[in-house]
């Protein structure tokens, strides 16, 4: 039976690895990335430079500020426009206190209980089903904008919930892909798809009619007394919020943004630092900061901050660390 | 000996790539960690291809990122819900679903285990250079083959065989 595993292995390795990306514009956006890290860099020293200058004889910031006063960076006079702007220190946090979709999932036999989130920005609901033709399981997402979000391709007219729609199509690498869009009311556009494959319109347009005209709520995993000026929260699950400096576009990644998370404690690694009342471990590697601050019962709370979003000075990291509470829906991630 | 670094981008990305999406199992991620690898390749490239040559140093670049951030990927990407009862497979969907159905629990595997059973199954690699990628011992390596393997035939569903004999 082992070697049956193996060869069954060593097959589906094979058979998927050709689904990975093609890779095609590889080269320029790696060089592109790299002469933006070089010229950030070259930003960096020169400002150290002349902070250095500035301060005289260099005086020591601890890492936790007994006062919350904010820090004010003198922005530099000229700056590429591919750097971040300099962080303004903290201000009072302006997270969502809690997620709400427009519509509610219709609560069907066989379908998964409708997980309602914040991603790239936008009310988000997402409910499974279990589905043979689809291999296994799959899942109805239905994102809700301001205004009729952009056509991916062509459409085709159709009606649904008694409004007019359009089912557009697409190809991405995964082939086929379709959306049902409405507009649900005045002041919000609703778009329909499925994963992991395209479902037919008729199907879209069930799920569609299903969905009830009242709000859901979702849960929001914790609470924050500061979050860095400028920025916004992008995205809230129950295992984590991401916070998106302002020149970086809102989307469902963790890259170049602040991802506060609830995880398992991990092996302690870094620098101890003090995080309000509690410990913490500051890590520092490459192109990514992380503050692990563990809660005592086997969970930590975890701070991230991942490229552009490494602007974030250590001492307001861990103000921020200290002022941010799991709340009892708070669910540790995987992964 | 020089190594262009356009023309090694351009020849061995496909290669990468499939690398980081078996670990990863997502093509954005997958792209991510490639592409990471690749820009502080490029940052050092002198003395990278002076050393132990850039292939070997942006495949542990891949798989050191993959191990060792926390959570690069979206909240999107992550393992699928348990698969549903469902009738042992047959005819031309066999192999597909087979495949699909791996796929679908090598997903689920930790991490450490997942590098593994790539570095062994897929690049055919000796434990022993499987630990010195993963800066472990070869019997750490063996462990966590033996977890895997072991956690994937417990999960899979019998292929049928010709005959109907499961």
């Amino acid at each position: 039976m082992m070697h049956e595993v193996e060869e069954r292995l060593r097959s589906a390795l094979r058979d998927h690895a050709e689904d990975a990306p093609a890779g095609a514009a590889m080269l320029t956006t790696v060089v592109a990335e790299s002469g933006r890290r070089r010229r950030r860099a070259v930003v960096a020293s020169a400002a150290a430079a002349v902070t250095a200058v500035l301060a005289g004889a260099a005086v020591a910031v601890p890492l936790l500020s007994p006062a919350p006063a904010l820090t004010v960076a003198a922005p530099p006079s000229t700056a590429p426009p591919a750097v971040s702007p300099p962080v303004a220190g903290l201000v009072p946090a302006d997270a969502p206190g809690k997620v709400t979709f427009p519509l509610t999932a219709p609560p069907k036999a066989g379908y998964g209980v409708p997980s309602v989130w914040r991603a790239a920005a936008r009310p988000y609901l997402r409910q499974t089903v279990q589905d043979a033709d689809a291999g296994g399981v799959m899942a109805f997402s239905a994102t809700a904008y301001p205004a009729r979000p952009e056509a991916l391709g062509p459409s085709t007219p159709t009606t649904v919930r008694g409004r007019p729609a359009t089912v557009v199509e697409w190809s991405d690498q995964t082939g086929v892909q379709r959306s049902l869009v409405w507009q649900e009311d005045p002041a919000t556009w609703i778009e329909l798809r499925t994963e992991p494959a395209a479902a037919d319109p008729d199907r879209l347009r069930a799920y569609a009619e299903a969905l009830q005209a009242q709000p859901s709520n979702g849960p929001v995993p914790f609470t924050f007394a500061l979050m860095p000026a400028g920025w916004s929260v992008d995205n809230v699950t129950p295992t984590s919020v991401t916070f998106c400096p302002p020149d970086v576009r809102p989307d469902q990644a963790f890259t170049d943004k602040l991802a506060v998370m609830l995880s398992t404690t991990a092996e302690p690694a870094g620098t101890a630092v003090k995080v309000g009342a509690r410990g913490g471990w500051l890590h520092h590697q490459e192109d990514s900061t992380t503050l692990e601050v563990p809660l005592g019962d086997g969970r930590s709370l975890v701070f991230q901050l991942m490229g552009r979003a490494t602007t974030l000075s250590d001492e307001d990291l861990v103000r921020l660390a200290a002022g941010t509470t799991p709340t009892p829906d708070a669910e540790v991630g995987k992964g | 000996m020089h190594v262009d670094f356009a023309e090694f981008v351009l020849a061995r990305t496909p290669a990468l790539l499939r690398f980081a999406y078996l670990l990863t199992g997502d093509r954005h991620l997958a792209e991510d960690l490639t592409q990471e690898a690749l820009v502080r390749a490029h940052r050092r490239w002198s003395a990278i291809t002076a050393d132990v040559g850039p292939e070997p140093y942006v495949r542990q670049a891949v798989l050191r990122q993959f191990l060792s951030w926390r959570r690069r990927r979206s909240f999107f990407e992550r393992p699928a819900a348990e698969l549903p009862e469902r009738p042992i497979p047959d005819d031309f969907a066999d192999r597909v679903a087979v495949s699909d159905e791996m796929w679908s629990l090598l997903r689920r595997l930790p991490r450490s285990q997942r590098a593994v059973v790539v570095l062994r199954y897929y690049e055919d690699l000796p434990d022993a250079e499987i630990a010195r990628l993963l800066g472990c011992s070869p019997a750490t390596v063996r462990v966590h083959a033996f977890h895997a393997l072991r956690r994937l035939r417990t999960a899979l569903t019998p292929v049928r065989l010709p005959g109907g004999q499961p």
